[in-house]
């Protein structure tokens, strides 16, 4: 679910532009939130920026384009199983409103949600199989029409990768989830109406999906094709929030903790505004690490920065974390050579700006030249704390800063269990 | 130890660039290795096996192959470079990985008999072999951290013209680029080497053919006025040649260098 979310969110972020919109947010109330639709902005809801993102995107591997058609032999075959339908053959499933791992679904919608549409159909990535051309004509005819594979478009069709979803999400909506999932974990806001998966009830929905049919996704979400009201919002945000509720209570103080925590380790701001946070396995994010149950957030800086880290709730302490600025520079061809002195010292000194306890530098250590993407090349040095922490810093060759920012690890990777699948000839 | 060994090491071929002589302007064609030495080094006594495969370019393997060693000449990439390729056997033995940052020695030692020095000489020796003469050591970097992987050396060498290093311009590297045949790489070559001999040799490498010869330069001093001009407080400048141009028709003009910025070394101007 994680994963589909993901993707919806890039897959919105390159629309963002041509969608230029006022962002408007929908006030909530202060003890329910509101079922009545704001006034909207010009965002579009509709599924023609989803149409337009595969269209520019034409020369996208067949796993991440989203094709809502039938081939042309598969169109002939359906002419002919049409003939059949009406002489009684009858596929062994009914695939109308199948909710759970669906390779063929065909599902009712409210016309008032979707532009005028009635039906939804879903198809696999690979050549459709005469019974399951039969399955989708059985389910048009279950609802008292006939199937018209000249009909699919992107309002009322998807088929194999890409993207999981009816459409994309304007800004405005973007931003919303973000409010109502604040409120949700923060304030213990609750929806009035409960999300339900499905759709044709208050046109917004959820199937499961055959992972194999479908390039891999493993979910399909129909978001109606108009503003959504920020209780139906409420609802899917508390619906695909993953967290522990538990912990929503401590969140504040964890944030807090971080946020200290970030000032001494990076010398981050305190006007930062948290942009995300969650809450892992240390180990599932980073794998030198364990079974450390750590808070994450992540913020954005006043000066355009970011700055993110991982709290571990037991100890207080921050186990990893980073700051982050793109700087503007040009590519260029230069190479150094990353172990001439001068490298650990741009480090260290760089460590000893944005550290504000004053704890002492132990060691420099340079890994060597790494490729910066677009920028060319720069020195990877370790600075290693008294402590036992230690500071990754990237130096541009180009102007001999520090790259981006500092990533901070409260202790050494663990090579062995990193690298714990290599395998040498000794072994 | 490692700084003494880097030192020691670079000063033995930086010298040159500290006396360039006169300087043209170029156009740049692909450079031509040696292929009977691309063989031997790829191949070894297996180098008569060698046969071609079906590339459009001269891309050698052994018969019933599908992996190291191999290795190829690819002039197909833009901007007249010449991708060399050589990947002998011990890239399907040797987990060798000196590419991963935390397997670097940051002692600059690796743990294996083989010493710099020594790693060097015989990647000069290899280099000589494929007919490369002038470039400039840039790096040597020690690999095999994790305990697990063997270790060795990675050295890198920067083509230079008329003793001076070459430079791609950023216009040869458009931002959003991300297909390697519409971007110049830097022409540098990278050898990797360990107890057993020869791993890998990969690279990029121009032929240059004179236009202009004995162009007269301006001086150091001038160039870091030239600099100030521009807002770059400069200490000093490098001379060098910026390869610039189109994909299809690449030229190496004669230039100053300040950190990313360029002029030109016989007039000053700015270019980049």
């Amino acid at each position: 679910m994680k994963k589909w979310l993901l993707l919806l969110l890039a897959l919105a972020l390159p629309l963002t532009g041509a969608a230029a919109q006022e962002n408007t947010v929908v006030a909530l109330p202060t003890v329910a939130p509101l079922q009545q639709v704001e006034a909207s902005t010009d965002a579009d809801y509709s599924s023609a920026p989803l149409e337009e993102y595969y269209n520019a995107n034409f020369y996208m591997d067949q796993e991440d384009y989203q094709t809502p058609r039938m081939t042309a032999e598969e169109k002939q075959r359906t002419a002919e199983l049409l003939v059949a339908y009406q002489a009684g053959e009858r596929p062994a499933e009914n695939v109308l409103n199948k909710p759970e791992d669906v390779v063929v679904g065909v599902y009712t919608l409210n016309p008032e949600d979707y532009e005028g549409e009635t039906l939804y159909t879903l198809l696999p990535v690979d050549p459709l199989t005469d019974e399951q051309i039969l399955e989708v004509i059985d389910a048009f005819a279950r609802c008292g029409q006939t199937f018209d594979p000249e009909a699919l478009s992107y309002r009322n069709c998807a088929r194999g990768g890409g993207s999981g979803t009816t459409r994309l999400h304007p800004d405005e909506e973007l931003e919303r989830m973000d409010m109502l999932r604040d409120l949700y974990i923060r304030q213990g806001f609750e929806s009035e109406t409960p999300f339900t998966p499905l759709v044709s009830d208050d046109g917004m929905g959820l199937v499961t999906l055959d992972e194999d049919a479908y390039c891999g996704m493993d979910s399909f979400w129909f978001f109606p094709y108009r503003p959504t009201t920020d209780d139906e919002l409420l609802g899917f945000v508390i619906y695909t929030e993953t967290g522990d509720p538990t912990e929503y209570g401590n969140y504040a103080a964890y944030e807090k903790q971080l946020r200290l925590e970030l000032a001494r380790l990076l010398g981050a701001p305190l006007v930062m505004t948290r942009d995300g946070e969650d809450m892992c396995r240390m180990g599932d994010c980073n794998m030198s690490y364990g079974d450390e149950k750590a808070y994450y957030a992540y913020f954005s800086t006043p000066d355009g920065g970011s700055v993110s880290g991982y709290l571990d709730i037991d100890t207080g302490k921050v186990l990893t974390a980073r700051t982050y600025k793109k700087p503007s520079l040009l590519y260029s061809d230069l190479h150094v050579d990353p172990n001439e002195e001068k490298w650990l010292e741009i480090a260290k000194q760089a460590v000893a700006e944005a550290r504000q306890d004053g704890m002492a530098i132990t060691a420099a250590e340079s890994f060597g030249e790494v490729w910066i993407s677009m920028v060319g090349y720069g020195v990877l040095v370790d600075v290693t704390m008294a402590d036992g922490s230690y500071y990754e810093v990237k130096i541009a060759c180009q102007n001999e800063t520090v790259y981006g920012g500092l990533a901070y690890c409260s202790h050494a990777p663990d090579l062995e269990k990193m690298y714990s699948d290599m395998v040498s000839d000794n072994d | 130890m490692k700084r003494l060994i880097c030192v020691l090491l670079l000063g033995l071929l930086i010298l040159p660039s500290a006396s360039a002589g006169a300087m043209g302007e170029y156009t740049l064609s692909p450079f031509a290795f040696d292929t009977e030495a691309m063989l031997t080094l790829a191949f070894g006594d297996q180098a008569a096996d060698a046969q071609l495969n079906d590339r459009d370019y001269p891309f050698y393997d052994l018969p019933n192959s599908s992996g190291a060693p191999f290795c190829g000449q690819n002039d197909t990439m833009g901007f007249q470079q010449m991708k060399l390729t050589v990947y002998t056997a011990l890239v399907s033995t040797e987990q060798y990985e000196p590419f991963i940052p935390e397997n670097i020695e940051p002692s600059g030692v690796a743990k294996c008999a083989l010493t710099p020095q020594q790693a060097l000489a015989d990647a000069e020796a290899w280099l000589a072999e494929l007919g490369v003469t002038d470039y400039a050591l840039q790096s040597v970097t020690a690999y095999g951290r994790v305990s697990k992987l063997p270790g060795g050396y990675l050295l890198a060498f920067g083509q230079t013209l008329d003793g001076v290093p070459v430079y791609w311009a950023a216009s040869t590297h458009p931002e959003e680029t991300y297909s390697p045949a519409a971007a110049a790489q830097p022409n540098r070559i990278k050898v990797v080497v360990g107890d057993n001999g020869l791993i890998l040799i990969t690279g990029w490498w121009n032929a240059f053919t004179p236009t202009k010869q004995d162009a007269a330069v301006i001086s150091e001093e001038e160039a870091i006025a030239a600099f100030a001009d521009m807002g770059e407080d400069a200490a000093s400048a490098e001379l060098c040649y910026l390869l610039a141009g189109t994909q299809d028709a690449p030229v190496a003009l004669p230039a100053y260098r300040s950190q990313n910025r360029f002029i030109s070394a016989e007039d000053g101007a700015v270019l980049q």
